[in-house]
């Protein structure tokens, strides 16, 4: 068993249900029990603050893009302009039930995401979560 | 040419201009003519005489052809310009058909006049014709591209709406899978509620792009309605969606409830309007409710729809009709439903207007024509 409870996994998904299978994917794999879960990208964007410690910031965002209100693209403008004083990086995935290429596209060569995940999470997907965690 | 041809002829001898004026009547063109020989007339003549053709000397005392040429073009006035002069050379000549003149004849030769103003007539109306049908093309083509966009973003968001609850059933079945193997089921009824509720939003999704491609592809069918009965069976068949029982309805009629429309799109308008304050009433709220009332003439039909839901933020407002916009984060819908009312409220030839304040309440005000005699 290979426990890590102090790495976080920011979920951020309007959608309950994918929350639910994801949150139990990680968990199920022994990942990390610290999961976040954020509904709106407005939510999300809140839980980050300059003050914030080192120990708080998610080490990994798993990012839906098609949000009401604002999405997934809008979270990444948001995110890139946040003033954090502590710049510990947190790595971004897309996970989006999308197969789009232009989302795809637009996605992989984004600066800030690392990968791009199609719903579910496969055990693939899973392998290279906890290879990045580690 | 079966009209009186009115004919503006710029030429500073009077005995020119009678010429002019046999040569035609000969040539059996009926017309009427004008003759001008001053700037200030010609520009009158131009506004009033609101001629079909302008005859023009080139050289007058205080003007000439190509500055009378120039005052057509600024006002925008299309219509034959002939030059009839004594002499002329064959450079000037050039240099005025350069300029916009259609068409020149000699003094001399006046017979050549008749058919030169025909031939001119009918080059300018082909002309028209042309520049017309070159305009409507470019019409077409602006709204195919801006349908073709609209279909581009339809099968985007709609493969993404159908596409959504379908991964989430494989994701949930790849969890049932791994409890099965571990020998574990408490979480099966989890599993199965889930996958239920994935189906029906599938299933709702798909009904309402069903609801779209009907609204755009079919004829509209005049029937007599009653509101009263039509409103029941929807709230009828809306009593199973969640949080339905929580909502108190206050229906009144009394100022009409028979109207002339299309029965399966005021179908539409309305429970699409219903479904909305029921999924988005204010949970805080001790009593939750809907009224609807209406106002019937014998030409318009007023419904109005107020609920004490959520409500709707002033920045978003205006987005509501937007094809897949979704503008509560609350939203479960698929943002093709106020999309389909706007659509078919705008099929009928009728409006809609929103009022809203958050968390208090939102009115629906529908506006459409009472069709009685169609039927």
């Amino acid at each position: 068993m290979k426990e890590q409870p102090g790495k976080i996994i920011m979920l951020i998904d309007d959608n309950e249900i994918d929350n639910y299978i994801n949150k139990k994917f990680i968990e199920d794999k022994n990942i990390t029990k610290n999961i976040l879960v954020k509904t709106t990208i407005a939510e999300a964007i809140n839980y980050f603050d300059p003050e914030m410690e080192d120990g708080t910031m998610p080490d990994l965002i798993l990012l839906d893009i098609n949000l009401p209100a604002l999405n997934g693209y809008d979270f990444l403008k948001r995110f890139y302009d946040l003033n954090l004083s502590r710049k510990k990086k947190s790595c971004i995935i897309i996970l989006s039930s999308s197969d789009s290429d232009d989302d795809i596209l637009a996605m992989k060569t984004h600066p800030l995401v690392r990968d791009y995940f199609i719903k579910p999470l496969s055990p693939e997907a899973l392998g290279i979560i906890e290879n990045i965690l580690k | 040419m079966d009209s009186i041809l009115k004919i503006l002829i710029l030429e500073d001898l009077p005995e020119d201009a009678g010429l002019i004026d046999r040569v035609l009547d000969k040539a059996k063109i009926p017309f009427e003519s004008m003759r001008v020989d001053t700037r200030d007339e010609f520009i009158d003549a131009i506004k009033t005489f609101i001629p079909d053709v302008i005859l023009s000397d080139h050289s007058l005392p205080q003007f000439n052809s190509i500055e009378a040429l120039k005052i057509c073009r600024s006002h925008q006035l299309n219509v034959p310009f002939i030059l009839v002069t004594g002499t002329v050379s064959e450079e000037f000549a050039v240099n005025s058909l350069k300029e916009g003149a259609d068409d020149y004849i000699l003094k001399g030769n006046l017979t050549r006049l008749p058919s030169a103003i025909l031939n001119t007539l009918k080059q300018k109306l082909e002309e028209v014709n042309r520049k017309k049908a070159e305009d409507s093309l470019k019409e077409q083509n602006i709204e195919l591209i801006k349908i073709n966009q609209e279909l581009d973003r339809f099968v985007y968001s709609a493969s993404h709406d159908l596409k959504a609850p379908l991964k989430s059933v494989l994701g949930l079945l790849k969890l049932a899978e791994g409890d099965l193997q571990n020998e574990s089921y408490h979480s099966m009824s989890t599993y199965h509620r889930m996958i239920e509720g994935s189906v029906a939003k599938l299933d709702a999704t798909i009904k309402e792009i069903e609801n779209y491609s009907r609204n755009i592809r079919t004829n509209i069918i005049y029937e007599k309605i009653d509101l009263r009965i039509m409103t029941e069976e929807i709230l009828q068949s809306l009593q199973y969606t969640e949080g339905a029982e929580a909502l108190k309805t206050y229906l009144n009629f009394e100022n009409g409830s028979l109207l002339v429309s299309d029965p399966s799109r005021i179908r539409i308008i309305l429970s699409n309007i219903i479904s909305n304050a029921i999924k988005y009433r204010d949970k805080e709220k001790k009593e939750s409710f809907l009224s609807i009332s209406t106002e019937i003439s014998n030409t318009v039909v007023c419904i109005r729809i107020e609920d004490n839901g959520i409500g709707i933020e002033a920045d978003y407002i205006e987005k509501i009709y937007n094809m897949f916009y979704r503008a509560t984060e609350k939203s479960e819908g698929s943002g093709l439903g106020l999309y389909i009312v706007k659509e078919t409220i705008d099929r009928l030839k009728g409006s809609i207007i929103v009022e809203s304040v958050i968390k208090e309440k939102t009115l629906f005000t529908i506006r459409i024509p009472n069709n009685i005699n169609e039927k």
